[in-house]
Parts: structure tokens; sequence; C-alpha cells
């Protein structure tokens, strides 16, 4: 057996948020909902352009034996036909100086992330980049659990071309033992 | 024939035995050697010689590791798609040596066994 974990996105203002677990695909547009279509909810090319925020975390339901899960990482794995012009993610994922993300009462936003500061890391970090329990050295020993809030962001600019963006991945690690 | 992991462990004064992964946090620091072995491939590491054998090659023993203990971990990767419409999970196992002064040299083998590499950080 091995343990359940699944992504989980929330959506909407914190008194009448929705979760989604396992979503099958992480569109970002001009709408706050989870599995959206990005045809339907285009981003406005403009200056200091960006989609409304993913509020992601990890969601373990079950050990399936196994005692400890830890070491999360996330990070763009694929970045398909690269970046349009820009385009460009922003992410709360950091190694260091690590603090934990709160859900904002008004629910993800479509203006500058005050979350989501830092490069999206486009290669898998030598640690954990998520954090259990507000530490990058917590684990999950205790199920149902969470990790910690992890806020992705994508940003575009007014040279950014119409049109569908290149599809990327992105992975979601975890260890057990 | 299927071609399915087994995990076999070796301790102090105790015959190598099959464990499934789950008991192995129980008795982690009792192991002396451990083996992730497939149909067509196999993994061996042993903390006392701190020795690697991959695939029934020469024996490669790490010099500069001090006191070490045994470093195992399943690792899992959930991938999702951004403008697309994709989602996959990958498991990949780790087995190694970790010593006192938290140096790690370790094998990370995919599910079937078919490839790995060596890492030296988790």
């Amino acid at each position: 057996m091995a343990a359940t974990v699944v992504v989980a996105e929330t959506n909407g203002a914190s008194g009448s948020s929705v979760e989604t677990l396992d979503p099958s695909n992480l569109n970002m547009g001009s709408v706050d909902t989870a599995e959206l279509d990005p045809s339907s909810y285009p981003i406005v090319a403009q200056a200091d352009g960006h989609a409304f925020e993913k509020w992601l975390r990890l969601y373990v339901s079950d050990l399936g034996g196994s005692t400890v899960v830890d070491n999360l990482k996330v990070w763009l794995s694929n970045l398909g036909g690269g970046w349009a012009t820009g385009e460009g993610m922003s992410a709360n994922l950091v190694e260091s100086g690590y603090s934990a993300a709160s859900y904002p009462a008004g629910g993800p936003v479509d203006t500058d992330s005050v979350d989501a500061t830092e490069p999206m890391p486009e290669a898998e970090p030598a640690g954990p980049n998520v954090g259990i329990g507000g530490s990058l050295a917590g684990t999950i020993t205790v199920v149902p659990e969470y990790s910690d809030w992890i806020v992705l962001q994508l940003d575009v600019s007014a040279l950014t071309p119409a049109g569908s963006l290149n599809q990327k991945t992105i992975t979601f690690q975890y260890d057990e033992q | 024939m299927e071609n399915r992991l087994e995990i076999i462990v070796a301790r102090e004064g105790m015959e190598p035995m099959v464990l499934p992964f789950e008991q192995l946090h129980d008795i982690k620091d009792s192991i002396t050697s451990i083996m992730l072995l497939w149909n067509t491939s196999s993994f061996y590491v042993d903390r006392l010689s701190k020795t690697f054998i991959v695939n029934g090659g020469r024996k490669l023993r790490m010099e500069n590791l001090g006191e070490c203990s045994i470093l195992y971990r399943k690792r899992s990767a959930v991938t999702v798609s951004v403008n697309g419409g994709e989602q996959g999970r990958k498991v990949s196992w780790i087995i190694g040596l970790q010593d006192d002064h938290d140096k790690i040299v370790a094998l990370k083998v995919d599910e079937r066994g078919s490839t790995w590499e060596w890492i030296d950080h988790l």
C-alpha cells in the first residue's frame, strides 16, 4: 500500500470557500475556479497582468501503512514549448526563510499576489520548499492532514501575445517512510 | 512473469527476510543491509561495510563516510498540467547510507527497477 496524497485546490472567500480534491488540471485564468477552461476565461495581456492565484495544498487522507510523509517539493517540471513573451509564474515556494501563508479572507486575487512573490522553481529543489505545520522540516504522521499552502500565480505583460499559452507541468513530490 | 519488487532486509544476528515497505520504519535502526530486488535488477546496500552492489556488479565501497545508518524512502511525484488536462503519478525508491554528519550516498531507482541514479541529498 502507499499513502494517499492528492493536490487540493481551494477557491472563494474563506467563509464560503470550495475545495476541489485531485483536480485534473491547474489551468489558470480570469476566474477563481478549479479546472477552468482557459479559452473561456482568458487573462488580459496588460502591464502587470495576472491570472487568479491558485491556493493549493497537498492532502494526505491515508498513510497506507507508512509512518511519515515529508520532504515536500513543488516545481515546474515541463515548460512545454516555453514561456511566451512577458509570461511567467510566481510562487511562495522557498527553501530557506520560510513562513507559511494564510488563506486570504476574500479568497484568491487577480492583482499582484502578496504571497506568490518568488519565481516559480523550474528544477527540482535541493530540499523541501513546501512546509508542514509551518516548517519545511515538518512531517505528517497522523491523518487526515494538509501541507501548508502553496500559492501560484501566472503573470503576463502587455507584450504577451493573444492565444493559448503553452501547456506546462507542475510536479508535487513527497517521501514516505 | 510479473516484475514485482521485493524488499529484503538483514538485521544483526538474524537471517535476511522479505519485508513489506510499511514494516521498515519500526526496525530501521537495526537494519544492517537492504536490497531492492526485481526479476531483472537488484540494488544492495550494506551499512556495516558501507558498500553498494548494483545489478550484481562490482562491490562499491564508500570512503569518507562516518558512522552510517540505512537510508530508505518511497518517493512519489504527482504531475498536473497548466493549460492542459493531464495528470500523472510516478513512484521511485531510495536506498542508501546517511552518516553521522548527515552526508548521504544513495541510489534512486524507478518503480520498475529499470533506471537508477546516484543522489547525495533527499
